[in-house]
């Protein structure tokens, strides 16, 4: 009985799902319209930056995993680069400096580097250099591509209080 | 109840639960808040110029868009183009012949601001000046904006688009492009199934490098995958050598394939034409094993026969 009853509902719902398509038309006289519609070739970045860090004197530390998202229908795909936006690239404070160092960083010796893409404890530098490269081998459009960047921080033992800070540009173009 | 009518049931049960999960398969929805904040896009991302000549000016226009969530001041200029190496690094701030185009680049707004959605058209004039070298001629215009929410970060990021002019000053220009190195590699543990290449621009002006990839079974002329309609393209520039790689990406992952590399580079075209295998390395040490066992089992055998 029970068995039946739920045949039964499926085969109202499969009744209803029919009802519900859309019904053939009348019949009429009809034209072919050509419609275009012209999609233009973009590139699009977004550079997130990480949470600022805290640290002590003597300490090392990671930032959180920072998105550099890159979009594009250029079928050749794009190159993503990195680079200091002036000529320091050390993390600067009023008093001292933190600086640009490639390597496994130590705590107790001052210093800061990124890795994400193809860079790995990488020291920043003024000219741009290459994190990543998607060729789009599938020659599709390329959406919301990320690459997740961590920077890597170590502070000397007798680091001097304050914020240091510096700015890096990354920089998106097609191939 | 018995056995058949429970089967009977959960078979009807099944079919249901999945015609409805069928639709929301192809739903994707990408809300707003998928979105970065600051999204800095432009249009387009590369402009060929064509021949540009002496004396006169040219001028063009390009899209800055605002495809985040939230607002972000702009600014736009224009910086020399190059590249090194064979893997094409740009290379934003070398000074040559082919690269006195960003001296002669002007921009109606050179700064701006953008709210969310919203875009501005920017134009563009090149003087050319009368004593302009001959050949090509690159530059990148560059348009750059902050992160727009990171005042008190450690480490501020500023998103910045390149759009890659390539032109060419007419007079004495020379088109020469040579195909140094093909090759495809004979035995893969994994996909995809790939063919590099290494082409040469020894000419004065930009040349692209076409490229195809056709893959065949083993006894057949029948293509699996081809990319003849959509092939490749790479722009050389003038003195430089580019490496390239054409993959598929999806190749199965077992076979023995007849793969062909098609490249077409100035007035040249190139056939590489190779017996590809594919097997996975935990499939040759079960047939490495299994050949191991039989001969293991025949000299077994073959000496208890003996004693």
């Amino acid at each position: 009985m029970v068995y039946k009853k739920i045949i039964a509902g499926l085969g109202v719902a499969t009744a209803l799902g029919i009802a519900a398509l859309p019904v053939a038309g009348t019949f009429a006289e009809s034209a072919n319209v050509d419609v275009t519609v012209n999609v233009g070739a973009t590139i699009a970045i977004s550079a997130a930056s990480p949470a600022a860090v805290s640290m002590t004197p003597g300490q090392k530390t990671s930032s959180n995993a920072a998105n550099i998202t890159v979009s594009t229908n250029s079928a050749g795909g794009y190159k993503l680069t990195v680079k200091d936006a002036d000529t320091n690239t050390a993390l600067v404070n009023a008093n001292g400096t933190i600086p640009a160092v490639s390597g496994a960083l130590e705590a107790g010796t001052a210093g800061w580097n990124i890795t994400g893409g193809d860079l790995v404890n990488v020291a920043i530098s003024t000219e741009d250099q290459t994190v990543k490269t998607n060729t789009n081998s599938t020659h599709t459009a390329i959406a919301n591509d990320v690459t997740a960047m961590t920077y890597n921080f170590a502070t000397g033992d007798a680091q001097v209080t304050g914020e240091y800070k510096d700015t890096i540009v990354y920089t998106a173009t097609a191939l | 109840m018995t056995k058949g009518r429970i089967k009977r049931v959960l078979a009807a049960f099944l079919v249901s639960v999945l015609s409805f999960g069928a639709i929301f398969i192809n739903s994707n929805p990408v809300s707003a808040e998928d979105r970065p904040e600051i999204y800095l896009q432009v249009s387009p991302p590369t402009v060929q110029l064509g021949e540009l000549k002496p004396g006169t000016t040219k001028t063009g226009d390009f899209l800055v868009q605002n495809i985040g969530t939230k607002d972000f001041d702009y600014k736009v200029y224009v910086v020399p183009f190059q590249v090194e190496g064979q893997e094409y690094n740009p290379v934003y701030s070398a000074n040559n012949v082919y690269t006195q185009i960003s001296k002669w680049i002007t921009f109606d707004v050179d700064k701006g601001h953008l709210e969310p959605n919203g875009e501005q058209k920017v134009h563009y004039s090149i003087d050319i000046p009368a004593d302009a070298p001959d050949g090509g001629e690159y530059a990148s215009i560059m348009v750059e904006t902050d992160s727009g929410n990171a005042e008190n970060a450690t480490i501020k990021t500023v998103s910045r688009v390149g759009i890659i002019l390539y032109s060419h000053v007419g007079g004495v220009t020379n088109a020469c492009g040579k195909i140094l190195e093909k090759d495809a590699p004979s035995f893969l543990t994994q996909p995809p199934i790939f063919a590099t290449s290494l082409v040469e621009n020894c000419g004065n002006v930009d040349l692209t490098a076409s490229y195809t990839l056709q893959v065949y079974p083993l006894f057949s002329n029948e293509e699996i995958y081809s990319t003849e309609e959509t092939p490749d393209e790479r722009i050389t520039l003038p003195g430089t050598k580019r490496f390239n790689k054409i993959s598929w990406d999806n190749a199965p992952a077992f076979g023995i394939y007849r793969v062909k590399q098609t490249i077409r580079f100035a007035d040249k075209t190139e056939v590489l034409e190779k017996y590809v295998v594919i097997c996975p390395i935990w499939l040759i040490i079960f047939i490495i094993l299994f050949i191991g066992s039989i001969i293991f089992w025949l000299v077994m055998r073959h000496r208890s026969r003996k004693d």
